[in-house]
């Protein structure tokens, strides 16, 4: 399991302009309910707290494809308002994440390409639990569409 | 697609039969192992019905909810049509409201105590691994999203606490035949 931060610290100008978008998310039981009503997923750790325990869980556990459903809406609306839409992404679920466990979810700027008729970014995306740690780690590819478009950002200039 | 009660109950009634005997029947036969989903589905299910989903407004606005997608293309339709949508569309991820639920409409007396279908008898503890996602047209209400699904061969490993079955799903949902999500799903049984 992996503890270490691979983007760095705040600190750093370079990632500051480089980090696309961010938001943060404390998935509460109605929450966890909700996802689950509306997937249908019936597995009980995520809403039988004594279950869960007996599992050896310290809570309810977040689903993972809940991480990945608030990067990607993340991702979506951040290419959406510049223009783009959000194409590929994947994700590796590191740590599991409980309950009422605030989360930051970030999406950080990792490279841009030309492609036929379009300009393609790659992120890196992360959801951090509330130590830092990486709970979800993964990476997506934005497209914009259109030839001689220029992109909204780039791996110099930053996100505008 | 019009159905009589009787053909409904009937089918559930094959769901519920087949359901229960899927578990033990499946995972005791080891040349089982690579069975495809669409194949145990349909025999569960008694049909390619089962592969079909027709999305509702409410299907989209209940999982727009649950994700926090606020925007109105996903709750009115007066705002998706003018920003060029047919109705209201899902977010970028609604596909999940149905490869989720795929295998799991069943009677809870058919599910494990740990909420889970029969098939996951051999593990213990299962949580999310990982996804991959490609993303193509939106889907909309009133769209038919036809699912192929297929499972690789579970993979064994021997963890550091217990051992470990990794399970490995493609899903692919189209709309008319244009792909609007392709999926690779793993999830890691313990135990």
């Amino acid at each position: 399991v992996s503890t270490r931060r691979a983007i760095p610290d705040g600190d750093n100008d370079e990632t500051i302009s480089r980090q696309l978008a961010s938001s943060l998310f404390t998935p509460t039981e109605v929450d966890l309910f909700m996802f689950c009503a509306s997937t249908w997923n019936t597995h009980r750790i995520h809403y039988d707290r004594d279950y869960a325990r007996s599992e050896g869980h310290q809570d309810l556990v977040v689903p993972g494809p809940l991480q990945a459903a608030r990067l990607a809406q993340l991702l979506s609306e951040y290419a959406q308002a510049k223009g783009g839409r959000l194409h590929r992404m994947s994700v590796r679920h590191q740590l599991t994440v409980y309950c009422n466990e605030p989360l930051e979810l970030r999406a950080v700027l990792s490279g841009s390409e030309q492609r036929h008729s379009c300009t393609a970014i790659e992120v890196l995306v992360f959801v951090l639990d509330a130590t830092g740690r990486e709970a979800t780690t993964g990476n997506a590819t934005i497209l914009f569409e259109g030839a001689g478009l220029n992109p909204p950002v780039t791996l110099s200039g930053g996100a505008e | 697609m019009n159905l009589s009660i009787q053909a409904v109950v009937g089918r559930f009634e094959r769901s519920v039969t087949a359901g229960i005997r899927y578990g033990r029947r499946e995972m005791d036969d080891p040349a089982k192992d690579n069975v495809t989903e669409a194949s145990a589905h349909s025999w569960r299910f008694g049909g390619d019905d089962d592969l079909t989903f027709i999305v509702s407004r409410a299907d989209i606005r209940r999982y727009a909810l649950s994700v926090g997608a606020a925007a109105g293309i996903h709750h009115d339709v007066a705002a998706a049509r003018q920003a060029g949508y047919r109705d209201i569309v899902g977010p970028a991820y609604f596909f999940q409201t149905i490869g989720t639920s795929l295998g799991r409409l069943v009677p809870a007396a058919a599910l494990r105590p740990d909420g889970l279908i029969g098939e996951d008898d051999s593990e213990d503890r299962v949580v999310a691994g990982g996804s991959e996602v490609t993303l193509g047209a939106p889907i909309c209400a009133g769209d038919e999203v036809q699912v192929t699904v297929s499972e690789d061969p579970p993979e064994i490993k021997q963890g550091s606490r217990a051992r470990l079955t990794i399970r490995t799903m493609h899903r692919t949902y189209s709309v008319a035949g244009v792909v609007a999500a392709q999926e690779v799903y793993v999830r890691i049984g313990h135990g």
